[in-house]
């Protein structure tokens, strides 16, 4: 199948590739370059792509319980290579993961080969793509595949799309296929349409008095075969599936002046999955944004209730693979190490309320300094659905403003201050509240955990082109005696320090110390270093440590990391 | 395996008379208010253009584009470069945009790349990653990252632009 698919392929290419040298040839296009000797160039179009390899060494740690790799090496990389000519184009990426997937990635990528490979062609305002392709539908409530390489998430659809924009303003789109999983494909048959119209393309008058307005609407609904599950609450009895499940989704898009607001209402029938216990409740979800920004200030209000909406084109699936849609976390994306990777939040996609609120700015010129201060504020907090159990396949019953339990608040502060035209520096400080096991999963008891960060980061440009940057954090929480193996309780420092010799190198030495673990074995250093080059679009960095096991969230989506002691290679380039 | 490599040879064969990519792939993006803004669209009437990828989260990207703002103008008035700005913020952050870059006050031309489509079309791995482009759109430099001082040599490398000059 896969061989017939790659052999329809490149026959395309080169078909089209033939036929686009022809055009070029017989008609004598303006894409011809006119060389020197007054003989004309063949247009064979371009190419470009991108590389990607992380490999690591491992040692056994048993202090850090990491996982024993005999083989000892493996390693992460791809290539993705596009081609355009004209309106045509096509690509492919090549995956390997050799001989396993590095710790931490999903086991089932083990292997190598080429997953994603596509043609498409544009005429007028048809845009056709046959094999893999990414989407998005709205802010993705229903549906979007997307890739997100750094967490070992990818969920392309392989099938077809079609693209079409009849007049400026207007677009529509229509796909039909299959997700990725791993090194095949999910069960379910995906088929979405989506139309998104925007006024003031169609009513100039109203782009020249600067209104926007944008509607727009989504049908996705998944097709997966019948099977025998046994209904949960009779163990006699196998439950009466629906073979297809059907979610849509309205939205509205509003800007005026400095006024911007943007809406999204989805639901979706009954979809009995693994994720929320085979119960035929409808799904719904509900996105809420509104800002105003003006120069020198920027307010964001979001807003968020979902109830029931794990989408998958496979209804006994959990974790990562093969999500139909994306649930957006209202919280700050942090980066500052402790403040992003100790106590992370992850999406509750089975019910949750999320408000959260966001200001920035800069000191007017009137205050007398001479570098203005860039403050962040922002706020966010997550609830879960209360809800009562039906005791019945529907599930249970909540209100639309059913505030349950608290799952996360997050209340932080950032000020970047420019001192001279060689001192920088940022502070933060943050409270922040998790419920561990709820959140991440690990249990329905609660495990509340309040916590206060503080980071200082300093930058030193002592010369031209050299900088100095030190990083100092520290979290502070109560010690849990009741979770004595837990890695991560008790207090935690950070330092860090890198030096930078622009445009080129960069070396930097961080240490996480769990200087607060009740457990005093566990009151361990996580050292690591790396030394880099950086050359136009080539990156290469060598580095050495201990990766401290947890959770990392990219972009809403958040994978177990175990830890991890060891010699990491990284080399990434695109041409 | 033998098929992928097979695959992969006549890929490259076939490909083989296409040179690198040097101007910009037409994409549909958005505006910060949702909009739909077309990559090839990107103009400056003859002058250079700066590309720069970033995201809101992303400290270098702002650290970048925070040291470009300080002399904005006076790059402009030097060299009549204009800087794009292409977020690629996802859903979670994509409403934070517009509020983000004027609580920065930044006087770039800023889009959304929501779902990464423009970023791929690209080639581009990580955030920061600039671009410089000529006045006939072609991209004659590109890097990826950002250290403290790297905005002089792109600088350096606009005027040359600017003037007509090429970059080794």
């Amino acid at each position: 199948m896969k061989k017939i698919f790659l052999a329809t392929i490149i026959v395309a290419f080169s078909t089209l590739l033939s036929a686009q040298t022809d055009k070029t040839d017989s008609t004598k296009t303006k894409l011809d370059k006119k060389l020197s000797d007054g003989t004309k160039e063949v247009n064979w179009g371009t190419i470009h792509g991108n590389f990607g390899l992380d490999a690591q060494y491992y040692f056994n740690d048993s202090l850090i319980a990491a996982p024993v790799v005999p083989e000892k090496f493996r390693m992460n990389g791809f290539l993705n290579l596009v081609y355009t000519n004209g309106n045509f184009s096509a690509g492919l990426r090549y995956e390997a993961y050799l001989p396993k997937p590095l710790l931490g990635f999903d086991a089932r990528y083990e292997g190598q080969g080429i997953p994603f490979r596509y043609a498409s062609y544009k005429l007028g305002g048809l845009e056709v793509t046959a094999g893999t392709f990414y989407e998005q539908f709205g802010n993705g409530l229903v549906l979007r595949a997307y890739e997100e390489r750094s967490l070992g998430f990818d969920n392309f659809i392989d099938g077809f799309r079609a693209k079409y924009t009849p007049i400026q303003g207007i677009t529509l789109t229509g796909l039909v296929g299959k997700q990725r999983f791993f090194w095949s494909w999910g069960p379910g048959l995906i088929k979405g349409f989506n139309t998104d119209i925007n006024f003031a393309d169609l009513f100039p008058k109203l782009g020249e008095k600067k209104i926007k307005l944008m509607v727009g609407g989504s049908f996705v609904s998944k097709y997966q075969d019948n099977e025998d599950i046994v209904n949960p609450l009779d163990p006699n009895q196998i439950l009466n599936l629906p073979l297809n499940v059907g979610a849509w989704s309205g939205r509205l898009g509003f800007g005026v002046g400095r006024f911007s607001m943007n809406a999204e209402l989805a639901y979706k029938i009954n979809d009995p999955n693994r994720t929320n216990g085979y119960i035929y409740k409808p799904g719904s979800a509900f996105y809420f944004s509104a800002s105003y920004a003006q120069k020198g200030l920027g307010i964001t209000v979001q807003a968020k209730r979902i109830e029931n909406f794990d989408f998958r084109s496979d209804r006994n699936m959990t974790g990562q693979p093969l999500l139909m849609n994306f649930i957006p976390m209202l919280n700050k994306q942090h980066t500052y190490a402790l403040a992003a990777t100790i106590y992370p939040y992850a999406v509750q996609t089975n019910g949750e309320l999320g408000l959260q609120a966001d200001i920035n700015f800069t000191t007017p010129k009137w205050v007398a300094k001479k570098y203005p201060t860039q403050v962040n504020i922002n706020f966010s907090m997550v609830n879960a659905l209360d809800t009562n159990i039906t005791g019945d396949l529907y599930g249970y019953r909540t209100d639309v403003f059913g505030f349950g339990r608290q799952l996360y608040m997050d209340a932080n502060i950032e000020i970047s201050q420019k001192v001279s035209k060689k001192v920088k520096f940022n502070l933060m400080y943050m409270y922040l509240f998790i419920d561990k096991n709820l959140v991440q999963g690990f249990g329905s008891t609660p495990r509340p955990i309040n916590s206060h960060i503080i980071v200082a980061d300093v930058s030193y440009k002592f010369l031209p082109k050299h900088t100095i940057r030190l990083e100092a954090q520290g979290l502070i929480t109560e010690q849990e005696m009741e979770h004595l193996d837990d890695r991560t309780n008790g207090s935690w420092v950070m330092g860090l320090a890198e030096y930078t010799f622009s445009p080129h190198f960069f070396v930097s030495v961080m240490d996480q110390w769990n200087v607060g673990n009740p457990t005093e074995d566990f009151q361990i250093h996580y050292i690591t270093g790396i030394v880099g080059y950086n050359n136009g679009s080539t990156r290469i960095t060598f580095g050495y440590g201990r990766q401290r096991a947890g959770i990392i969230c990219i972009g809403g989506v958040c994978r177990q990391v175990p830890a991890a002691n060891g010699f990491t290679l990284s080399i990434m380039s695109s041409f | 395996m033998r098929n992928v490599c097979v695959s992969l040879g006549i890929f490259f064969l076939l490909v083989s008379g296409a040179i690198a990519q040097n101007n910009l792939p037409a994409v549909a993006i958005q505006d910060m208010k949702g909009g739909t803004f077309n990559t090839s669209q990107i103009t400056n009437n003859g002058k250079p253009i700066i590309i720069s990828f970033w995201a809101t989260w992303c400290k270098p990207c702002v650290a970048e584009l925070t040291a470009i703002a300080e002399n904005y103008e006076d790059w402009q008035t030097e060299t009549g470069v204009k800087v794009i700005a292409i977020s690629i913020d996802d859903a979670r952050n994509v409403a934070k945009v517009e509020p983000f870059v004027n609580g920065k006050s930044w006087e770039y031309e800023v889009y959304c790349d929501p779902n990464g489509d423009f970023k791929r079309a690209m080639s581009v791995n990580t955030v920061p990653h600039t671009f410089l482009l000529d006045g006939e759109g072609n991209i004659v430099w590109q890097h990826n990252s950002y250290n403290p001082g790297d905005e002089d040599e792109l600088l350096e490398l606009t005027k040359k632009v600017s003037k007509g000059e090429k970059i080794d």
